[in-house]
C-alpha cells in the first residue's frame, strides 16, 4: 500500500511545497514574528522536515523533539497552529492536491498540537 | 551519555548541548574563532579520531569534509573525538602585501599577492590570518585574472584585524590566507547568461558585489545587472565614480548609490532606506529568473533576503554573506 507521502509525490512534493508554505508564513503578520530571529536557510531545511512529517513521510521527530523546538516561542497558542494548518492547506491546493488528501495532512499536523504547544 | 574530546594531550568532557568550541573556551584554551554561527570558518579544526557531526561539515567543501575537517562552533559530538588545530603551514598560503590605499574615511583596500594559487572565485571570501587571529574578508576583484587579491576592510573600533589593516599593514608585509569559501559568485555559463542579477549591500558589503559584477561583465553576461550600494551618509560610499563609469559603458549595468541621510550633499545619490530601494527593484524584476546577492551588515542582509523571498524569488536564487563579527 502506498503512503500518503508517496501519493503526494515524496521528496519532490516537499521541495515544491516548502517554498510556497514558508513564503505564506513569513508574509503573515500573525505568525511571522516567530521567525524573526531565525536564519532563513536553516529555516527552509527545517521546514522540509516539518512538511515531510505533515505528509506522513519518514519521520525523525519525536514528541520530545517537537516540544524542545517550540518551547522557547513565547505566546505560541492554538490560533497559531490553526494558521499553520490553514497555510498548509492553501499551499497544497495551489499545487493541485485534492481535498481528501488535504484533510489527511491537516489531521497529521493537528495530531502534534499538544507537543508543539507543550501541554 | 557525555562525550569527551582529546586535545593537546588532555581530555575534556562536554557538558550537555555544548559545542566543541564552547568546551575548549570554557577550559581556557586559546583557539581561533569569530562568528560562532558556522559562517566565517575561522574555527575550522581537524578530527584525528571520530567522525565530525553532519552539522559541523554542512558548509565545508567536499575536499575538507573528506579529510575530517569540521567547524568547532557547530560541532556537538555524540561520541568521543580527538581533535587538533589547523596545521598553519599546510592549510594556509603565504601572501605579500603589494599595495594599500584608502577608499573612504573608514575603508582601506589591501592588495595581496599570494605566493601560491588560491582556488577562489571573485566574490567568495577568504580567511586572513594576522597576529595569530583569523577573520573572513571578501574578494573584491577579478583575483583569478589579476593574480592579486583585493580586500576592502572597514575600520572597527578595537577590532584586531581591521586595526592591523588600517594602522599597521604596509607594502611588503606577509600575511596568511586560506580560501575561497561561500556561494556568492557569478554562476552564468555560455548557454545561460541572460538572467537578471540584483546586488545590494551596505559598507564593505560592496566588495563581493563589485567582484561579482566584474566577473559577470567579464563573462559577457547578457541579462540586466543592477548594483545598489547603501551607506548612512555620502562619505560612507566609495568607488562611486568607478561604478558610475562602468555603468555608463555597459548598457545592461545600472548602479544606484543610496544613503539614509544626504546631509546637504549635491551629488546625485538616492536618499532613503536600502530595503525600500531593493523592494522596488525586485517588484519590477523577472522574479522567476532573478539571481539576488546581498552582502554586508547582517540585519540588513537578513531583511533583504526575507523580503526578496516573500516577493516570490526562489530561495535557491538568493545568495548572501552576512558579515558577522566576533560573537562574544
Ligand atoms: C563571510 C564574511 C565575509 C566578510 N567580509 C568582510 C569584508 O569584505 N570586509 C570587511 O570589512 N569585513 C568583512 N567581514 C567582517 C570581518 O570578518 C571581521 O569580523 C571584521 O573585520 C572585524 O574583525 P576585527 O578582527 O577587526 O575585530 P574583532 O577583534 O573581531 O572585534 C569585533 C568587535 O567585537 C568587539 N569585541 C571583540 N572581542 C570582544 C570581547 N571579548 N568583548 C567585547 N567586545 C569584543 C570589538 O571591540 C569589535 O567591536 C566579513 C565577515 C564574514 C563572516
Ligand atoms: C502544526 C504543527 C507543527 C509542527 C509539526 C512543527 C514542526 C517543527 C519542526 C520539525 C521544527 C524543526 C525542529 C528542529 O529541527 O530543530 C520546527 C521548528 C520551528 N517551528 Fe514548528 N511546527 C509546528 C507548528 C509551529 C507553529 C504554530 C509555529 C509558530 C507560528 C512554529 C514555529 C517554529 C519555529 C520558529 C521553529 C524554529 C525554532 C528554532 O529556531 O530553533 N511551529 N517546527
Ligand atoms: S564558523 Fe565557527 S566561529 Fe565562525
Amino acid at each position: 500500500m502506498t503512503t500518503l507521502y508517496e501519493e503526494l509525490g515524496g521528496a519532490g512534493a516537499v521541495d515544491a511545497a516548502v517554498e510556497i508554505f514558508y513564503r505564506k508564513m513569513l508574509a503573515d503578520g500573525r505568525v511571522s514574528g516567530f521567525f524573526d530571529n531565525t536564519d532563513m536557510d536553516k529555516q527552509i531545511s527545517m521546514q522540509k522536515s516539518f512538511l515531510t512529517m505533515a505528509f506522513g513521510g519518514p519521520n525523525e521527530y519525536t514528541g520530545k523533539h517537537l516540544r524542545d523546538a517550540h518551547k522557547n516561542l513565547s505566546g505560541l497558542n492554538d490560533s497559531h497552529v490553526d494558521i499553520v494548518i490553514e497555510h498548509l492547506g492553501a499551499t497544497l491546493k495551489e499545487l493541485g492536491v485534492d481535498d481528501a488528501k488535504i484533510t489527511k495532512v491537516a489531521a497529521i499536523a493537528n495530531s502534534v498540537r499538544d507537543d508543539v504547544l507543550n501541554r | 551519555m557525555t562525550a569527551n574530546i582529546f586535545f593537546q594531550g588532555e581530555s575534556y568532557s562536554l557538558q550537555d548541548g555544548e559545542t566543541v568550541l564552547e568546551c575548549l573556551l570554557r577550559n581556557g584554551k586559546d583557539v581561533s574563532y569569530s562568528c560562532k554561527n558556522g559562517v566565517c570558518q575561522s574555527c575550522l579544526m581537524h578530527s584525528t579520531q571520530g567522525e565530525p557531526t553532519k552539522e559541523s561539515q554542512l558548509r565545508l567543501k567536499d575536499s575538507l569534509k573528506a579529510q575530517n575537517f569540521f567547524l568547532a562552533c557547530q560541532c556537538r559530538p555524540n561520541q568521543d573525538m580527538g581533535i587538533e588545530t589547523l596545521n598553519v603551514e599546510k592549510e594556509f598560503t603565504k601572501g605579500i602585501i603589494y599595495d594599500k590605499e584608502m577608499l573612504c574615511h573608514n575603508v582601506v583596500a589591501i592588495h595581496i599577492k599570494p605566493l601560491a594559487d588560491i582556488e577562489a572565485r571573485p566574490g567568495q571570501y577568504i580567511n586572513l590570518m594576522v597576529e595569530g587571529v583569523v577573520r573572513s574578508y571578501s574578494i573584491a576583484n577579478l583575483s583569478n585574472k589579476d593574480g592579486v587579491i583585493t580586500l576592502h576592510i572597514r575600520k572597527i573600533a578595537n577590532g584586531i584585524v581591521s586595526s592591523w589593516a588600517h594602522d599597521k599593514a604596509k607594502t611588503g608585509d606577509s600575511v596568511l590566507l586560506r580560501g575561497g569559501m561561500g556561494d556568492c559568485f557569478y554562476l552564468g555559463t555560455n548557454n545561460e547568461n541572460s538572467f537578471p542579477i540584483l546586488l545590494a549591500g551596505t559598507g564593505t558589503g560592496l566588495a563581493p558585489l563589485e567582484a561579482i559584477v566584474l566577473d559577470a561583465l567579464d563573462h559577457g553576461h547578457k541579462g540586466k545587472i543592477h548594483i545598489i550600494h547603501g551607506g548612512l551618509k555620502p562619505s560612507d560610499l566609495y568607488h562611486m565614480e568607478k561604478l558610475q563609469s562602468l555603468a555608463d559603458s555597459y548598457e545592461n549595468l545600472s548602479y544606484t548609490p543610496c544613503v539614509l541621510n544626504k546631509e546637504n550633499s549635491v551629488i546625485d545619490i538616492y536618499e532613503g532606506s536600502l530595503d525600500a530601494i531593493v523592494n522596488s527593484a525586485v517588484s519590477t524584476a523577472d522574479k522567476i529568473n532573478l539571481r539576488a546577492y546581498f552582502c554586508g551588515a547582517p540585519e540588513m542582509v537578513n531583511l533583504l533576503k526575507k523580503n526578496t523571498f516573500i516577493a516570490g524569488v526562489s530561495s535557491k536564487h538568493i545568495f548572501s554573506d552576512p558579515f558577522l563579527q566576533k560573537h562574544t
